[in-house]
């Protein structure tokens, strides 16, 4: 029954409902703004660590050259 | 003549290594490598630690929100309203309950956990209600 009623509020109240659906609605686009950021931070973090990932991969074949050569003298 | 045996033992015996100039170079290369390897970690720490702070930032924004839902919850005709608040203060009278028990029955180091643990439930609590009263 209550679902269908109409529902009154005070003027004065309504404003303040409005003041704060506004705030609620700038935090939430501010909200947005910062996980986009995160996003972007998370995908610069992964850059970072492929890189890292790349540098021991190029490491690791430098010490198996080095290894060999040094494991091998000449005769 | 002990002496004389010794420095004969001493001797030093060189190993012929091939590519000498390759061995070299790949040295150093690993050196140059292993630099910008300290470099990438020092770079990883920095953008982690912008996350860790742009993650507070959004927890506070959302706390803030969840805040002002509930000012709007408040502003809301009573007899809408009143449920709510109902349930509201019941729930955060066991809320506090809990609290109070935990904090009198554990050390500080504790609590905060225990806090964490306590606004997780009581998060969950709401959502499962939300949930209802959308399918109800």
């Amino acid at each position: 029954m209550t679902e269908k009623m109409p529902v009154f509020v005070k003027i004065d109240e309504y404003k303040e409902v409005l003041d704060v659906l506004n705030a609620i609605k700038e935090k939430v686009d501010e909200a947005k703004t910062v996980l986009n950021e995160v996003e972007e931070l998370k995908e610069k973090e992964d850059n970072e660590l492929e890189s890292w990932k790349s540098s021991i991969d190029d490491i690791d074949n430098n010490i198996n050259y080095i290894n060999q050569t040094m494991f091998e003298p000449e005769n | 003549m002990a002496k004389k045996k010794t420095v004969q033992k001493e001797e030093p015996i060189f190993v012929g290594i091939h590519n000498s100039l390759n061995l070299r170079k790949n040295v150093l290369e690993c050196s140059k490598k292993l630099l910008t390897s300290v470099k990438d970690v020092e770079s990883l720490k920095t953008v982690r630690g912008q996350k860790q702070k742009k993650i507070e930032d959004l927890k506070k924004l959302l706390t803030n929100i969840r805040t002002n839902l509930n000012r709007l919850k408040k502003r809301l005709p009573v007899h809408i309203a009143k449920e709510e608040n109902h349930l509201d203060i019941d729930k955060n009278k066991n809320v506090s309950a809990v609290s109070n028990k935990e904090n009198s029955s554990e050390k500080k180091s504790s609590t905060k956990k225990n806090a964490y643990k306590t606004e997780l439930e009581s998060i969950e609590e709401e959502l499962e209600r939300i949930e209802k009263k959308l399918v109800g």
